[in-house]
């Protein structure tokens, strides 16, 4: 017993430090929610909200983080699916061929834009190849505030970058599946797209689940791809408005209004995840 | 399944077309980083631009040198992520210990670290850009604030790998260690510290890339004394494309050797661990 209370004790005081330090991230956002709320002589006053809440460039940004993750979590879920669908038949030089499909995610983030932006610009690479191939006409504004194509390539960057996550955690779901599933299905006659839709893709859902309520949360604290590509004015998202109220309108009250904004709706937004994912895994079982 | 793949030619068309697409499309675009950065920067505002340099130069490189003090810029990087991986690791790890070892500790630690995981930066960076200053923090030459600031990335992934890894050690091994006479501090350092190498050296490895890679505080907190993504950052949106790619391949050098190590972690299954719930 003696020893039971003396390990307890142990077990709490080296928990402190790092409980504490957790702890005083409450300090930080006390702080916004306390220059959010008040006014210039420190009263409780909604102004911030109201300022800001009928800001177009806030306003924009948060349509934009709503359209971006949302189309983001799908696409990397249907590409990372495929693709460890498709990498679990390798047999050869799998392992090389793993490594090539999480580059983007393993390169720093602002390198990966940065490759991004010299294919995507106007006078870049992807340009510069469809002129010498078919002319002027071939190109096209791909990262131009006017353009059309520019959100879609927006989200497309966004979501290969993350895929290799989704990719990652399924392909590891599929190997540890037991081959002799696969075997019994193609000795009924399965065709590969039956073993595909019916063995292995129901198996994969439980890693699926894990994987995308991981990255649903990441994807809407969404930041550097559109702020790198094209700048907060053209196509702001809350992180990216908040960061420029903050550094270039020195306006904090405003941009800790955007920050909470997205933490707040982003807290919802995991509860609710954790608890669908948990229900789905306990149906399943 | 090769067998099957072989025995329909389409299908292995499809198949070898597609993995020569993929290496395309993910290692195309860093040819173009190393193709830009070995050119002289007035090639990089050329129309159209040629697949291959005219000339090959270090220019970029030797004008990065004389005018950005890169070798500071470089240091700060290295250090702010040295300090934040050691700082998570001597914080964290007793921590995750403690809550594999004790149930009462587990559910507050885990699920601390992971509503810590879960906030967005930017709602810690904004009032620290406010908070920093009086602690004389705020733009430190050392990266000072921005190591706290990473801390808070670097913490929670701390916490749940050695967490998840210790989980999995049998408990008999530390009782037989008490048994024989063992302090728990003991158990920590003998038993614990030893079989936990695997996870901690994973997770030094991601908390040292999360924090080398890291631009939303970097940007918001070091204004003059810059870590290597917000010059990076700066250089991009000047259009110096030819600077931004050589800061671009400085910066790939860890991550590339990270790659490599990365894929025996992938194999051992550790990752997988930290992040199942």
């Amino acid at each position: 017993m003696r020893f039971s209370t003396q390990r307890q004790f142990t077990y709490t005081l080296l928990t402190l430090p790092a409980l504490g330090f957790l702890l005083i991230l409450l300090w930080p956002l006390g702080v916004a929610l306390h220059s959010a709320l008040t006014d210039t002589v420190g009263r409780f006053s909604t102004e911030h909200l109201h300022r800001v809440y009928s800001d177009t460039l806030f306003l924009r940004g948060f349509q934009f983080n709503v359209l971006i993750p949302v189309v983001t979590v799908v696409l990397e879920a249907a590409i990372g699916l495929s693709m460890a669908v498709w990498f679990y038949h390798i047999r050869r030089g799998k392992t090389y061929w793993r490594t090539i499909a999480i580059v983007p995610f393993a390169i720093p983030e602002i390198v990966y834009l940065l490759t991004m932006k010299l294919l995507f610009r106007q006078h870049g690479y992807l340009n510069s190849l469809l002129y010498t191939t078919g002319g002027e006409e071939w190109t096209a504004g791909w990262l131009q505030p006017e353009s059309s194509l520019l959100t879609v390539v927006v989200i497309l960057v966004d979501a290969w970058r993350v895929t290799p996550v989704v990719f990652l955690i399924v392909l590891a779901a599929l190997e540890q599946m037991p081959e002799s599933y696969i075997e019994a299905a193609r000795v009924d006659g399965a065709s590969w797209w039956q073993v595909t839709r019916l063995v292995q893709v129901p198996l994969a859902v439980p890693a699926l689940v894990v994987a995308l309520s991981l990255r649903t949360i990441d994807a809407f604290r969404i930041f550097a791809t559109p702020f790198v590509l094209v700048g907060v004015q053209v196509m702001p998202v809350l992180t990216s408005v908040a960061y420029h109220y903050r550094m270039e309108a020195n306006d904090p009250s405003a941009a800790n209004v955007s920050a909470l904004t997205l933490a707040f709706t982003l807290l919802s937004i995991s509860l609710s995840v954790f608890f669908l994912a948990g229900w789905i895994r306990k149906k399943r079982t | 399944m090769k067998r099957h793949l072989k025995s329909r030619s389409p299908l292995t068309v499809i198949h070898v077309g597609g993995l020569v697409g993929l290496a395309l499309i993910n290692l195309g675009p860093i040819f173009l980083v190393l193709r830009q950065a070995l050119a002289p920067e007035r090639e990089s505002i050329g129309w159209p631009l040629a697949l291959l340099p005219k000339v090959l130069s270090l220019e970029n490189l030797t004008t990065l040198w004389r005018t950005q003090a890169l070798f500071d810029h470089m240091t700060l990087s290295l250090g702010v992520a040295l300090g934040t991986t050691m700082l998570s690791l001597l914080l964290g790890f007793p921590a995750g210990w403690a809550a594999a070892r004790s149930r009462l500790l587990e559910r507050l630690t885990t699920q601390s670290a992971l509503v810590a995981r879960f906030l967005p930066p930017i709602a810690i960076a904004v009032p620290l850009t406010v908070l920093l200053i009086p602690m004389q923090m705020y733009d430190h030459p050392l990266g000072l604030g921005l190591i706290l600031a990473h801390l808070t990335i670097g913490l929670p992934f701390a916490i749940l790998l050695s967490y998840a890894s210790l989980r999995e050690l049998p408990q008999e091994l530390e009782d037989a260690a008490y048994v024989d006479g063992c302090t728990p501090f003991g158990a920590l350092f003998r038993i614990a510290l030893p079989t936990a190498r695997g996870a901690i050296s994973s997770a030094f490895i991601l908390i040292f890339l999360l924090s080398w890679d890291e631009l939303t505080y970097a940007l918001m907190i070091q204004l003059t004394n810059r870590t290597l993504p917000p010059l990076l950052y700066y250089y991009t949106e000047f259009g110096m494309l030819g600077s931004a790619s050589t800061l671009a391949i400085l910066m790939l050098v860890p991550s590339v050797i990270v790659i490599v190590l990365l894929q025996r972690l992938l194999r051992r299954g550790i990752l997988s661990g930290s992040l199942r719930m």
